[in-house]
């Protein structure tokens, strides 16, 4: 009897083979089918910062154990690997039930399928949106097919608002910015909130821009295409679709607002081209918790960090208005999806419903160092005046007019990883400012456009 | 009889072969498989073509990663084989001396520790503020660089970090020498051969064979290099740590571009292979094998 000596090795390879399918997601049950299968486990997937976490975990336990009819686990994922494990999750199929996804990562997904629309559970458990502040729903929302759909429930937002730092302007002798200042009166007290290594401010003949110790304003475009909001009060946008799939660099309205930014910080040396990478200030990072900067536009979520640091006695105000009175403050914001391989889409949005009750969301957020909850009701259990800052009402105010970060769309962070350092370079005058404006909006547009919705 | 051995051969390297298949071929061939077409994560697979090879050979930012790559191979290689050369010679002179082992022991930890927690002690070692490398510096009234944070310094601050971790080609050379035979050495110094003629004419030639060895072992660690790259500067500031790896990466998990993603992964590959094969093309002309 003739025997092959690959035998074996083929054998192996076959029984490997025909267990990989066991390695897949079973498909989903229909809703009828895992209705009637209590208790539920059902997996909740979060990306939360540690304060946040141990509010948010606390409130979870006892959620859980509030209904019996679920199993909760919890899976907590470091922010910065986010992205990586909703990726790897949806690739292997095992994304978990519930997910709480930011709205500036979540359209890549939501465009790939990995996310049910919520519209027809929704309209089954009679979910009322009105509460919501509308704004926060619009990277949640997609067409597919000609039908739009909505594929997550917002729960948290942090807009920005401007922080200043108290000690700097007294130091200074310049009076506190309010709600109502423009970012013309901004510009001119950093000029006298910047200073050299020699103490002189920047209306100083002698001041030496090459040598900043202190900036008056922490960064000109900070996020470089993220930074939408500080052009927009200038009436220019460089978004040029409601979906922002289209950026304009190259009109006049959006060059001048550029121009009046790089100004800032190649003549007059009063805000920083390189924000967060610490290449000018030597700390990584937000210059403005670091010490080194007066003001700053910062998310809402700050206040925790600067509260436990302690060192910086801070307020904030409103974003400052543009020449036509106009202001603007992006919005970072978080909400839940339910995979679209889930076995409990019902349990998954029965869930979902518990988690968005103003008494869970109370419970949860609305903490120092959390963002402010996503319900109109609510919003203002945010603010608590037992901490700084005073005026915590800024940022209520702000969650009124204040906007998604834009491009959502699936190719936004590449767009904006890929032109990140031309933006620097214009701001410090490395390169031409329109010539470099031009390659930017090539690149991104291009981008964009191969990535998709 | 035969037979019955044969079949005890496979089945006791059974656990082997099986992750040898699904964990080592698979994925090549997966990999080979997703490079030539469409995928959303979700749906069926889509015929690309050679679509993605030429994305990732006309993007500036492969260009960047290769040129990237190259500067730290052309830095790291040399200077850490030569470092663990000297170390090696340095700690098999002295092995009476008392601590000879403790100081193995300490060059060579890092070779075994976490990459991670390596990235992590290395940018406090170097935080331009707060490290203790910048603050010896500024104690002698020297400013110290950025480094990392530094777009000029990052990638050498890479390569520094890169030497450090010497230890494990040192422990090899230090195997390889203590087997070198005493006679040729003793032979050479009644010659009238100095430490020098005898390091350059009995222990580097006897020794080829072992840095040809950690060459290539470098050269594709090096083509392979991802850890410090992504935990400390994610390929910053302004892509000087970009390095093929990282750029293979955020391609595939933060671009959500498999297919491309893929393409680099296979390209990669064929340059250390094309590299490799030059290797030992050339290592006839320098490497010297007993007998």
């Amino acid at each position: 009897m003739k025997h092959s000596r690959l035998s074996p090795v083929a054998w192996m390879l076959a029984v490997a083979l025909a267990l990989l399918p066991a390695c897949a997601a079973p498909p989903p049950r229909t809703a009828s089918e895992s209705s009637a299968s209590p208790p539920v486990k059902l997996r909740l997937g979060v990306s939360l910062t540690a304060p946040e976490l141990r509010d948010f975990e606390t409130a979870v336990k006892e959620l859980d154990a509030a209904h019996p009819e679920w199993e909760i686990a919890l899976e907590q994922v470091p922010q910065e690997g986010n992205i990586e494990k909703l990726t790897a999750n949806l690739a292997a199929g095992t994304l978990p039930d519930v997910q709480y996804v930011f709205n500036n990562q979540v359209r890549r997904f939501i465009a790939r399928g990995a996310f049910l629309d919520l519209k027809p559970l929704i309209a089954k458990y009679d979910f009322a949106l009105d509460d919501f502040f509308p704004n926060l729903f619009t990277q949640f929302r997609f067409t597919k097919d000609g039908i739009e759909g909505l594929y997550g429930i917002p729960t948290l937002a942090a807009p920005e608002i401007v922080f200043y730092n108290k000690a700097m302007f007294d130091a200074a002798g310049v009076p506190y910015p309010t709600d109502e200042w423009t970012f013309e009166d901004m510009r001119a007290a950093a000029r006298k909130l910047t200073l050299d290594k020699n103490g002189r401010n920047a209306d100083d003949p002698a001041f030496d821009k090459t040598q900043v110790v202190q900036w008056g304003w922490y960064g000109a475009l900070p996020s470089g295409l993220y930074s939408r909001n500080f052009i927009t009060p200038f009436d220019a946008d460089w978004c040029a679709d409601a979906d922002c799939m289209t950026m304009d660099f190259t009109s006049p309205a959006v060059v001048s607002a550029i121009r009046w930014w790089a100004e800032m910080s190649i003549k007059e040396g009063t805000a920083l081209a390189d924000t967060f990478r610490g290449t000018q200030t030597g700390i990584g990072g937000d210059p403005f918790i670091a010490g080194k900067a007066a003001m700053s536009l910062n998310g809402w979520f700050a206040i925790g960090q600067l509260n436990s640091q302690g060192n910086i006695d801070y307020d904030v105000v409103q974003p400052f208005k543009g020449p036509g009175g106009k202001r603007a403050s992006g919005v970072s914001a978080s909400g839940y999806a339910i995979a679209a391989t889930t076995q409990h889409p019902d349990e998954a949005f029965k869930l979902i419903m518990a988690l968005s009750d103003p008494a869970f969301m109370t419970r949860a957020w609305a903490k120092p160092g959390h963002g402010v909850p996503a319900r109109r009701s609510i919003a203002r259990e945010a603010i608590n005046l037992a901490h700084p800052p005073a005026n915590q009402a800024a940022a209520i105010a702000a969650m009124e007019y204040g906007e998604p970060f834009a491009p959502y769309t699936s190719g936004g962070f590449e767009a904006y990883l890929k032109t990140i350092d031309d933006f620097i370079a214009i701001l410090k005058g490395d390169k031409p400012l329109e010539q470099t404006l031009a390659e930017i909006e090539r690149t991104t547009n291009d981008i964009l456009q191969k990535a998709g919705p | 009889m035969r037979r019955t051995r044969e079949r005890w051969f496979y089945l006791l390297i059974s656990p082997w072969l099986a992750g040898f298949f699904l964990l080592q071929c698979l994925p090549i061939v997966v990999g080979l498989c997703l490079s030539l077409t469409d995928w959303n994560l979700t749906g069926p697979l889509h015929w690309a073509g050679a679509k993605h090879f030429l994305a990732a050979a006309t993007d500036p930012r492969t260009h960047r990663a290769l040129a990237n790559t190259a500067k730290y191979v052309l830095g790291s290689v040399p200077l850490s084989l030569g470092l663990a050369l000297a170390l090696a010679i340095a700690l098999n002179r002295t092995q009476a001396m008392a601590g000879n082992n403790a100081l193995r022991t300490a060059i060579f930890l890092p070779s075994v520790m976490s990459g991670v927690a390596i990235a992590f002690v290395w940018a406090w070692l170097l935080d331009p503020r707060f490290g203790p490398l910048n603050a010896a510096l500024r104690m002698i009234g020297i400013s110290g660089p950025g480094w990392f944070r530094d777009a000029g310094w990052a990638l050498p601050a890479m390569i520094l970090l890169g030497v450090w971790g010497c230890g494990g080609a040192m422990m090899i050379y230090l195997a390889a020498l203590v087997t070198l035979p005493r006679e040729l050495y003793e032979a050479a110094t009644l010659d009238g051969a100095g430490r020098l003629a005898r390091f350059r004419f009995i222990t580097f030639p006897l020794l080829s064979p072992v840095t040809f060895y950690l060459i290539v072992v470098a050269l594709i660690n090096a083509f392979q290099l991802f850890t410090p790259a992504y935990v400390i500067t994610r390929g910053g500031p302004q892509g000087a740590t970009l390095l093929t790896g990282l750029h293979m990466y955020l391609t595939g998990f933060q671009f959500g571009r498999f297919g491309e993603a893929s393409a680099l992964a296979l390209f990669i590959l064929a340059v250390t292979l094309v590299v490799t094969l030059v290797q030992f093309r050339l290592s006839g002309r320098w490497v010297h094998y007993e007998g």
